[in-house]
């Protein structure tokens, strides 16, 4: 049997990066795309193929600005690749990716959380992707709105209208009263 | 947040039906089990195109090795190779469609904790064979800071780690005990370090040329039982005995006498 190759010298430093992103970061990532549309089925060659650019572009040299908006960025397009490839728009959310259940909530109370999510993701299925995915950045990643643009390459001003859309149909559609500063920076 | 971001729906109060759907909906993490196997086929997937097997083991042993030593071992032929014939699935082939934007280079921060890397030491985790990381508990409990995070690596502390690995097998032919003392450096310094998997291959292979071969063996038992997918397996094994198909007469085989080869 052969032993393992050897890497050149920049390579030990891109490894023990790349996995320290990908330890911390692939959980996130891979709830990202999951929320972009890609199905149970679909979501690990996403995931692998986000983290395969990773790996390329960190070979290449590159030192993101901002770490989490440059990964979203890359799942974000990865999913819009898959979309466009299969021709599609995204399928609902709600093919099995339920929470590990949690033994300390009771089953009244695990229910209505179940109930309470079952009815985001039906809101969140009905908005444009471009929205869809200010939102879930901006609310569930909690990237700020700078990153935000930067990870959907589009300007702060586009990404701010987006939300502010995203977040009038989400509470419509949940039939929510929402507090005036909502709508407000 | 920046200033002028708006706050956030999930901050708000008296919106249990929005905030706690939010919350769920931030649980949904894949399994341990999932993060180790997606770790191992976009290992492979990644430096599959850069790895070309060298065809030569004793050539590329007399060429490379005293050259980098054993520190930057990543995955290796035999890793890939197990995996192009078993069930690794659907290798990404539309990776260059993808487009990369990448903005301003910023200082770079220090890194995340070690115990966010992966790999903890086969000693400690002899009897756990599985893997734990606390990425995704991290995750779903405590969202990472809003504003601009850094690049968590190429510190002075993940560099101080490479740098005592990559001694380490830069003197495991010279001064096998500086070598293994490196090692038990850094696993004291850095228990769950990144390269704790090649930190024990050359402690394994020092073990072996200090002629502590007992000591060698049972310490390449741990690393088959925390590393069971190591790339550097056929040399633990090798390198300690324990390799089933070692014959006296195989030019293969990296026996502790074979290590002194030139």
């Amino acid at each position: 049997m052969q032993p393992a190759p050897l890497l050149t010298s920049n390579e030990p430093r891109v490894l023990v990066t790349f996995r320290s992103i990908f330890d911390q970061h692939a959980p996130t990532v891979w709830r990202a795309l999951r929320h972009f549309g890609m199905s149970e089925r679909e979501v690990e060659d996403a995931v692998q193929e986000v983290f395969v650019v990773v790996h390329r572009q960190l070979s290449a040299g590159t030192e993101p600005a901002h770490l989490r908006a440059w990964l979203y960025g890359i799942a974000w397009r990865v999913a819009a690749a898959q979309r466009r490839k299969a021709y599609r728009q995204r399928e609902v959310l709600l093919d099995a990716i339920e929470p590990e259940p949690d033994s300390s909530r009771s089953p009244a109370r695990l229910l209505e959380r179940q109930r309470r999510l079952v009815n985001l993701d039906r809101a969140l299925s009905r908005l444009p992707e471009e929205q869809r995915a200010v939102f879930l950045l901006y609310e569930l990643e909690e990237l700020s709105m700078r990153e935000v643009a930067e990870a959907l390459d589009c300007p702060l001003h586009t990404a701010f209208s987006r939300l502010y859309a995203a977040r009038k149909k989400v509470v419509a559609e949940l039939g929510l009263t929402v507090p005036e500063e909502v709508w407000t920076r | 947040m920046n200033s002028t971001d708006p706050k956030r729906l999930s901050t708000l109060e008296n919106v249990p039906e929005l905030t706690d759907a939010l919350d769920a909906a931030r649980e949904r993490v894949p399994s341990q089990n999932t993060l180790d196997a997606l770790r191992v086929r976009v290992e492979a997937a990644a430096v599959a195109p850069v790895v070309a097997p060298s065809k030569s083991w004793p050539l590329a042993l007399k060429i490379v090795l005293p050259l980098l030593g054993v520190a930057g071992v990543v995955i290796g032929a035999d890793r890939l190779t197990r995996h192009a014939a078993a069930p690794l699935p659907s290798v990404v082939t539309s990776v260059s469609s993808i487009s990369v934007p990448v903005r301003s280079e910023p200082p770079l921060a220090e890194p995340a904790p070690d115990s966010t890397l992966p790999f903890p030491p086969p000693v400690a985790s002899a009897s756990t064979p599985v893997r734990v990381s606390a990425a995704p508990a991290v995750v779903s409990a405590a969202p990472s800071p809003v504003v601009s995070e850094p690049l968590p690596t190429l510190s002075a502390h993940i560099r101080s780690e490479l740098d005592l690995v990559k001694e380490a097998g830069q003197v495991l032919k010279s001064d096998p005990a500086r070598a293994l003392q490196l090692t038990m450096d850094h696993a004291r310094l850095y228990p769950s370090g990144a390269l704790s998997e090649e930190r024990e291959v050359i402690a394994i292979e020092a073990l072996a040329r200090l002629g502590r071969l007992s000591a060698a063996r049972a310490r390449a038992e741990r690393f088959l039982v925390g590393y069971p997918r190591s790339a550097h397996l056929s040399r633990v094994q090798q390198a300690s005995g324990l390799d089933a198909k070692t014959d006296a007469g195989d030019q293969n085989t990296l026996t502790p006498s074979a290590l002194d080869q030139p």
